[in-house]
């Protein structure tokens, strides 16, 4: 039932948690321009479907005013994966052993 | 993977060091909210003086949209490595012949902020991969319904029809797109109008991600280019609801679109070259109504000010959608899209040259020539849609027709030459064009098509040389009003799908 909520699959962790999700009109087929007044965080959809970041509370707000919601995905407020982030070596040291032999043409 | 602010600042520090007489790194006038420097780096190459058209590329404006700082920095290592070792710049399937970068650097000022929010990157590798906002503190609010009750939409920020809050804009500061305490109420946004202020920024990029998009004005309302009199400058600010104005279409000019369309559409182009991927190439509108937006902000200067300069504005999107958030805007591996990233803004900061303008510095010691082309241009071709296709095509070729007249100095002459016959022509509009100069004109174009490859410039310019053909006889006044009632026969300007 797609405009049952779930409860989430994590515990939620003590930053939050942000929900992904794409709007429908639902079986009242709400005019989705009033999803704007909800201020939430809308993001490209993969085909152009409304697809927004919501808090939990979001999400109820969106099915108590008669919307169908599809819940793709969970993200818990973290930071970025360390391992996402270069170490200085490769950010700037090998930058700079790539330009250290121009110093000089640069310099002309 | 991402560099931290640390190692972005680090990496603009090293190119100025290393390379004094090509990069100068310049503090923006204010820290961010959290007191961190925000850098600018200004890229030029060739020597003289100030005069310049002028880029200015900014990243990092949303804190979670981690590839374009990064590919920001890169493309300058690119372009360095380039023009000092005299190699092409190749991303997958398109290459910039060196020839080009050295045009390219020894004629433009090329700015880049790589990341105009360092307090949000911080924050995103810190504490929340999902941030958006800067770090402004919102003192009182309490938001129950948000992860984080503070930050600004520093692209909602700007003084654009500021605090109308049309589709993604709110004046909730829980909102992830919150505008702000009023337009410019944050250092990070100030800044960029800042080198607004003290710079002629010709054409200008604030690189987002994602959805492989290329926007262009306007993004609160529609856009039409017949009614002038429906200017933003006519609607009210900061009354947190909607324009209230039923059926609003902002105006631009013909001319402007058809620019903005252009150019949109070779980027287009040319980031599909690298590895096939189809950008959409639209008015920012069409991905959703917004208020505030940096580029709206900086292409509506010009309107709201007559006296300031004229800026395009453009917004890219890199990167796909992708069925997972944190794969969309920062990937594992962000490598492909930083190319296309890169291709996106080679191909924006080359077509900022103007080839005309280059021919009258080098050849006529003055610009001139140019202010008379360009007024033909406004005034005259503008005026009608098959005068403007003449504008495009010009456009699409001028580029590639520069450099071949930069390189080869004869050619460069007898351009020149034949530009000063076109401004005297303009200036005593009686006179009519004689079969020697159109012969003139005829052979110059076939020498310069003789040295391209290109089937589609060899095509072009024999639509050109044809044209001229038509116009023996005739003043320059009744040659304009051949070309503003008939468009180039056989061109069709590749309008943005």
């Amino acid at each position: 039932m797609d405009n049952v909520i779930k409860p989430p699959d994590d515990s939620t962790p003590p930053g939050g948690i942000r929900l992904e999700v794409t709007v429908h009109p639902g079986a009242e087929q709400r005019s989705l321009d009033g999803v704007y007044d909800l201020d939430l965080d809308r993001v490209p959809g993969q085909k152009g479907e409304l697809r927004v970041l919501v808090t939990e509370e979001q999400l109820k707000e969106l099915v108590a005013r008669g919307y169908e919601v599809r819940r793709l995905k969970s993200y818990p407020v973290e930071p970025l994966d360390k391992s996402l982030i270069m170490d200085d070596e490769t950010a700037v040291g090998a930058v700079e052993r790539q330009l250290e032999g121009l110093r000089q043409k640069g310099e002309a | 993977m991402y560099r931290t602010v640390a190692q972005l600042d680090s990496v603009t520090n090293i190119l100025s060091a290393f390379f004094p007489a090509i990069f100068h790194r310049e503090q923006l006038p204010e820290t961010s909210i959290q007191r961190r420097p925000v850098w600018a780096l200004r890229m030029r190459a060739g020597g003289g003086g100030g005069g310049r058209r002028a880029v200015l590329l900014v990243g990092g404006t949303h804190a979670r949209e981690l590839m374009n700082p990064d590919a920001i920095a890169e493309l300058a290592i690119d372009l360095v490595l380039s023009y000092l070792n005299g190699t092409d710049i190749t991303y997958g399937g398109r290459t910039w012949p060196v020839s080009d970068i050295k045009l390219t650097l020894e004629s433009l000022d090329i700015w880049m902020v790589f990341c105009a929010n360092p307090d949000g990157r911080e924050h995103v590798m810190t504490v929340d991969d999902l941030w958006r906002k800067n770090r402004r503190d919102n003192p009182g609010v309490v938001c129950p319904n948000a992860v984080d009750p503070d930050g600004v939409d520093l692209n909602r920020n700007a003084d654009f029809v500021w605090g109308v809050t049309q589709g993604q804009t709110s004046c909730n500061p829980c909102a992830d797109v919150y505008v702000g305490a009023s337009a410019f109420s944050e250092p990070e946004t100030r800044n960029i109008r800042s080198l607004l202020n003290t710079h002629a920024i010709d054409t200008f990029a604030d690189v987002h991600s994602f959805s492989e998009l290329i926007l262009f004005p306007w993004g609160h309302a529609p856009t039409q280019t017949t009614d002038p009199s429906k200017r933003f400058t006519t609607l009210p600010t900061g009354t947190c609801t909607t324009i209230g104005v039923p059926g609003y279409q902002e105006y631009m000019p013909p001319r402007d679109l058809q620019k903005f369309q252009t150019v949109g559409n070779q980027i287009r182009s040319d980031i599909n070259a690298v590895r096939g991927r189809l950008y959409t190439n639209q008015a920012s509108i069409a991905l959703y109504p917004t208020t505030g937006t940096q580029s709206d902000y900086v292409y509506s200067r010009h309107i709201a000010n007559p006296a300031l300069h004229k800026t395009y504005g453009y917004t890219f999107e890199t990167g796909p959608s992708t069925p997972d958030l944190r794969e969309s805007f920062h990937p594992a591996d962000p490598t492909l899209i930083k190319r296309d990233a890169k291709a996106a803004m080679l191909s924006l900061i080359q077509q900022s040259v103007c080839a005309i303008e280059l021919i009258g510095i080098q050849f006529l010691a003055g610009t001139d020539a140019v202010t008379s082309t360009r007024r033909v241009r406004d005034e005259s071709l503008a005026s009608t849609p098959a005068g403007r296709e003449w504008i495009a095509l010009a456009e699409s070729i001028l580029s590639e027709v520069g450099l071949v007249l930069l390189e080869d100095r004869e050619l460069g002459q007898e351009a020149a030459g034949l530009l000063e016959i076109a401004t005297k022509r303009l200036q005593y509009e009686r006179t009519p064009l004689t079969g020697d100069e159109v012969a003139r004109a005829q052979k110059l174009i076939k020498r310069v098509a003789s040295k391209s490859e290109s089937r589609q410039l060899q095509s072009d310019l024999q639509t050109v040389s044809d044209a001229l053909a038509r116009m023996e006889g005739l003043t320059i006044t009744d040659a304009l009003e051949t070309l503003t009632r008939q468009g180039p026969v056989g061109y069709s300007n590749k309008q943005g799908a």
